[in-house]
C-alpha cells in the first residue's frame, strides 16, 4: 500500500500541492462559497425563512421587474449583433487590407476601455442630450431610453470585440490564400470559406463576452437609460434603494443567464479548437485595392471620429464653465464637491489599482503556474481549472452582491474586511480573474516544459525555478497582467458600487453620484482623470514592454 | 555489482505499457546507449533512470542501494534533454553556475572554477557571455553538457542529444562526447534512434523494442549474433566498416 502510494506521488512534491491546495483554498472562500451565500438568499423572505420560489413568482408578477427581463434580453442582443458586426470590421480593416494609419486606429479604438462606461454615456448626454451639440444642430435624437443605451453599451463593447477579432485575425496562413487564388477562388469566396471558418470560435467567444457585458452593465442604462429598466439598475434599486436584498440576489442570479446559456452553448460547440496555424505559414501578402481599402479606410476614420468626437465632448464639458449657457473656460469642474466624494476619491481609486494590480498579478500568476506546471494532482488541477474561468461569466453586480452577503454576516471570520480597501481589491481580482489567467497560462505553456525537470535535476528547489527562470521569461506577460488589472480597477463600478464605504470612496463611483447629484461637469472631469492615469499607464506599459523586447532580441544578436 | 541496475521494470501510462519487465544493468564507468524506434519505451526508461517518471512495478537500484522512490535531485546524476532546455535568460556561464548555485558548500570561488573548468572541459570559454539563443546548434549541446557534467554526477544520461543536430557537427560532437565521458570516467547512458550513433560511441547497445529490451551487447556481440530479426535488421542497416575504423581506433 505505501509503495503504491509513493508510486502514484512519485512526481508530487508536497509543497506544490500543498502551495495549489491553498491557492485554490482561497479561491473557493471568497468566490465559490459568497456565490452560494447569493443563491441562499434568494430563496429566503426577509426574516431569513426558507420561501421556495415565491421570491421569483413576486419578480414575476410585478410588471416593472418582469419587463427588465424583456428590456435587457433586446439591449444585449442588438448591442451583441452590433459589436460583433463592427469589431470584425474594424479588425479585418487593421490585419487584412491596406489601409493607412493602423496603429492609430487602433489605439484609438482601446479607448472607451479607459473610462468608465458611465463616462460613455455622459459624453453622449453632451452630444446627443436635450442640449447636446449635436442635438442642437436639430437633430431629432431619442437618447434617453433603449436607443441610448444601445449606443453606450456599443461603444464599451466594441473595443473588446475588436480585440479579440485583431489578435483571430492577426496571424494568416499566406499560403492558404495563395493556393485558393491559383485555384481560380474569388475573393468573396475566399472570405466565406477560409477567413470566416479561421475566426468561428473567436465569433462564437465574441459574441458571449458582447452580450454579458451588456446584459450586466450599469453605468449607460443608470445615466442614458431613463424610464427603461434593465435588471442592473433593477439590482441597485432593490438592494440601494430599497434595502430589498432577497429581491436582489433573486435579480443577481437572473443575471447569471448569460453564463449558464454559455456553458450550454459551450457544450455544443466544443470540439477541435486548435489552431490551423503552424510553424511553415508564410506571411500573408495583401494586395492594394483601391475600393476595398477605401472603404475600410472610410468606416475606421467614421468610428475613430465617433470616439474621438465623444472623448471631446467629454473635455468640452469639464472644461467650460456653464454648458451651454457660459462657454468660457475654467478648471473649476476639477475642484470636486466633497460631497459626492472628491478628489480623495480619485487617490482612493488609484490606491485601490495599484494594490489590485500587484496582488492580483502576483496571485493569477501564481496559479497558473501551478495549474500549469505541476505533476500529478489531476482532480485539484481540474478543478482549479473551473474556477479560474468561472469569473468570465460572473457579473461584477453578482460577485459585489455576493460579497455583501457573505461577508457582511457577522459570524463571518473575515467579517473586519468589509467596508475597507480589503474587500474591494479583493472583489476586483477575482472578478477580472479569467483574462489575466488565460494571459499567463500561454505564455506559461510557451515554455520548455522540460526547464522545472532540468533545474530539479541540477537540486534547484521549485520556488528558486521559478523566480529565476519562469519569472523573467514570462516578464511581458506579467506586465501586460498589471496594466489590465490596473486599467480595470480604475474603471469598475459594478462589483464595488454596492462594497465601498463612505470613508472610503473610488472615483467610478463618486462619478456615479457625481451624475445624481447633476453635477455632470465634475463628473466630465473627473472621467478625464481617470482616461489621463490610465492612458499613463498604458504608456508605461508600451515603453517597458518595447525596452523588454529590445533587450530580448539583443540575446538573439550574434 | 552493477552501478545501475533495473529489476523488471513495468511502466504503464493508463492502458499503454511503455515498458514490461525490463531488467538490465549498467557498470560503473560504461557508456551505454539504448536503442530503438520511437515509440519503444526508451525515453520513458531513461526517464525512470532520472527519477522524473515513476515505475508501476519494479526497483530501480544504483550503487547497490534502492532507489526507486528518490527524486532527481537527491540521485547525483546530470542529464541533456533532447530540447536542452538552457535557460534562455541566463548566459553560458549562469547556465552552468545555476546548479552549482544550489551547493552550499562550495564557495563563491570554488563555484566560478568549477565552471571555468566546465568551459574548459567543452570548448565555450570565449562564448561564455553569450545567450543560448546567440549560439549554434553543437554550441548548445556542449552547453547542456558542460551544466548536466558541472556537478560532478555520478552518472550522465543524455536523451537524444545529438537528434537536432546536422549530421557533420554530429559526427564531431560523437567523438567529443565519447573522448569528455572517457576521460572523466562518468557512468553514461544515452537514448538514441539511429544506429550508427549507438554502435560508434557505445561500450554496449541495448536494443528495445515495444516495450522491451531484445538484446543487450557490445556492438560486435550484435553484429555478428542477432538473436531477432528485429535486431538483425537493425543492424544490417549499419556499415561494419566503420565498426573496424572504430575498433582500430580504441586499440
Amino acid at each position: 500500500m505505501k509503495n503504491r502510494l509513493r508510486q502514484k506521488f512519485l512526481r508530487v512534491s508536497l509543497p506544490q500541492a500543498f502551495a495549489l491546495a491553498s491557492c485554490l483554498a482561497a479561491f473557493t472562500a471568497t468566490l465559490v462559497l459568497p456565490l452560494f451565500s447569493l443563491l441562499k438568499k434568494a430563496f429566503l423572505d426577509p426574516a431569513g425563512q426558507f420561501v421556495g420560489f415565491a421570491n421569483y413568482l413576486q419578480y414575476f408578477k410585478t410588471p416593472t421587474l418582469r419587463a427588465s427581463i424583456g428590456h435587457t434580453f433586446f439591449i444585449s442582443i442588438v448591442t451583441m449583433a452590433g459589436s460583433v458586426a463592427l469589431g470584425f470590421a474594424y479588425a479585418y480593416a487593421l490585419t487584412r487590407t491596406r489601409v493607412p494609419g493602423k496603429t492609430f486606429f487602433k489605439y484609438v479604438a482601446l479607448l472607451p476601455v479607459f473610462i468608465p462606461t458611465i463616462a460613455h454615456a455622459i459624453g453622449l448626454v453632451y452630444l446627443l442630450g436635450r442640449q447636446g451639440l449635436i442635438t442642437r444642430l436639430g437633430l431629432p435624437v431619442a437618447l434617453y431610453g433603449p436607443g441610448g443605451i444601445i449606443l453606450s453599451e456599443l461603444i464599451f463593447t466594441f473595443p473588446q470585440a475588436f480585440l479579440m477579432f485583431y489578435v483571430a485575425l492577426e496571424f494568416a496562413d499566406g499560403r492558404l490564400y495563395e493556393a485558393a487564388g491559383v485555384m481560380g477562388v474569388g475573393p468573396l469566396r475566399r472570405f466565406f470559406r477560409i477567413t470566416l471558418p479561421e475566426v468561428k470560435f473567436t465569433l462564437g467567444s465574441a459574441c458571449f463576452v458582447c452580450f454579458t457585458l451588456a446584459f450586466t452593465d450599469f453605468g449607460a442604462p443608470k445615466v442614458i437609460g431613463g424610464s427603461y429598466n434593465v435588471l442592473a439598475t433593477d439590482i441597485y434599486k432593490q438592494v440601494s434603494g430599497q434595502f430589498d436584498m432577497n429581491m436582489g440576489a433573486v435579480v443577481g442570479t437572473l443575471l447569471l443567464i448569460p453564463a449558464v446559456l454559455c456553458f450550454l452553448g459551450d457544450r455544443l460547440f466544443t470540439s477541435k479548437n486548435e489552431s490551423a496555424l503552424n510553424a511553415r505559414a508564410t506571411k500573408l501578402n495583401i494586395k492594394p485595392s483601391l475600393a476595398r481599402d477605401s472603404f475600410f479606410f472610410l468606416l475606421c476614420a467614421a468610428v475613430t471620429l465617433c470616439l474621438l468626437v465623444l472623448v471631446a465632448a467629454l473635455c468640452m464639458g469639464a472644461l467650460v464653465k456653464f454648458y451651454p449657457y457660459d462657454m468660457n473656460f475654467t478648471w473649476k469642474h476639477f475642484q470636486f464637491n466633497a460631497s459626492t466624494g472628491g478628489i480623495g476619491s480619485y487617490f482612493n481609486s488609484l490606491k485601490m489599482s495599484v494594490w489590485t494590480a500587484v496582488l492580483g498579478a502576483a496571485f493569477v500568476f501564481a496559479v497558473a503556474y501551478l495549474l500549469e506546471k505541476t505533476n500529478g494532482l489531476g482532480f485539484l488541477r481540474k478543478y482549479g481549472r473551473l474556477l479560474s474561468v468561472l469569473p468570465l461569466a460572473l457579473p461584477g453586480m453578482v460577485i459585489g452582491l455576493s460579497f455583501i452577503f457573505f461577508f457582511n454576516s457577522k459570524q463571518n471570520p473575515l467579517h473586519f474586511i468589509y467596508g475597507s480597501i480589503i474587500i474591494l481589491v479583493l472583489s476586483n481580482i477575482l472578478h477580472y480573474f479569467s483574462v489575466p489567467f488565460l494571459t499567463a497560462s500561454a505564455s506559461l505553456k510557451k515554455l520548455d516544459s522540460e526547464f522545472e525537470n532540468a533545474a530539479e535535476c541540477l537540486g534547484a528547489p521549485r520556488w528558486k525555478t521559478f523566480l529565476r527562470v519562469s519569472v523573467p521569461l514570462c516578464l511581458p506577460a506579467i506586465l501586460e497582467i498589471v496594466m489590465y488589472y490596473f486599467v480595470n480597477s480604475m474603471v469598475t463600478v459594478s462589483a464595488v458600487v454596492f462594497l465601498y464605504s463612505a470613508d472610503f470612496r473610488i472615483a467610478s463611483i463618486a462619478l456615479t453620484h457625481m451624475e445624481e447629484a447633476g453635477d455632470i461637469s465634475q463628473a466630465a472631469a473627473m472621467s478625464l482623470l481617470i482616461l489621463g492615469i490610465n492612458l499613463l499607464a498604458r504608456l508605461a506599459y508600451e515603453v517597458t514592454a518595447r525596452g523588454l523586447r529590445r533587450k530580448s532580441q539583443q540575446k538573439e544578436r550574434l | 555489482m552493477p552501478f545501475i541496475e533495473l529489476k523488471n521494470i513495468t511502466k504503464r501510462f493508463g492502458k499503454q505499457t511503455a515498458l514490461h519487465g525490463v531488467s538490465a544493468g549498467v557498470a560503473q564507468g560504461e557508456f551505454v546507449c539504448i536503442l530503438g524506434p520511437s515509440g519503444c519505451g526508451k525515453t520513458t526508461l531513461l526517464r525512470i533512470l532520472a527519477g522524473l517518471e515513476s515505475v508501476t512495478e519494479g526497483q530501480v537500484f544504483l550503487r547497490g542501494k534502492d532507489c526507486t522512490y528518490l527524486p532527481p535531485a537527491k540521485r547525483k546524476l546530470g542529464i541533456v534533454f533532447q530540447s536542452y532546455a538552457l535557460f534562455p535568460n541566463m548566459t553560458v556561464r549562469g547556465n552552468i553556475l545555476f546548479g552549482l548555485q544550489q551547493q552550499k558548500g562550495l564557495s563563491r570561488a570554488a563555484r566560478e572554477e568549477k565552471a571555468a573548468e566546465m568551459l574548459r572541459l567543452v570548448d565555450l570559454a570565449e562564448h561564455k557571455h553569450k545567450y543560448p539563443r546567440q549560439l549554434s546548434g553543437g554550441q548548445q549541446q556542449r552547453t547542456a553538457l558542460a551544466r548536466a557534467l558541472a556537478l560532478s554526477p555520478d552518472y550522465l544520461l543524455l536523451d537524444e542529444p545529438l537528434s537536432a543536430l546536422d549530421a557533420k557537427v554530429r559526427a564531431k560532437l560523437q567523438g567529443e562526447i565519447r573522448a569528455i565521458q572517457r576521460s572523466l570516467g562518468v557512468t553514461t547512458v544515452m537514448v538514441t534512434h539511429d544506429q550508427n550513433e549507438a554502435f560508434s560511441m557505445a561500450d554496449r547497445v541495448f536494443v528495445m523494442n515495444q516495450a522491451v529490451i531484445e538484446q543487450m551487447g557490445t556492438p560486435r556481440e550484435l553484429y555478428e549474433n542477432p538473436v531477432s530479426p528485429f535486431v538483425a535488421d537493425f543492424v544490417s542497416e549499419w556499415n561494419p566498416a566503420h565498426f573496424r575504423n572504430m575498433e582500430g581506433a580504441a586499440l
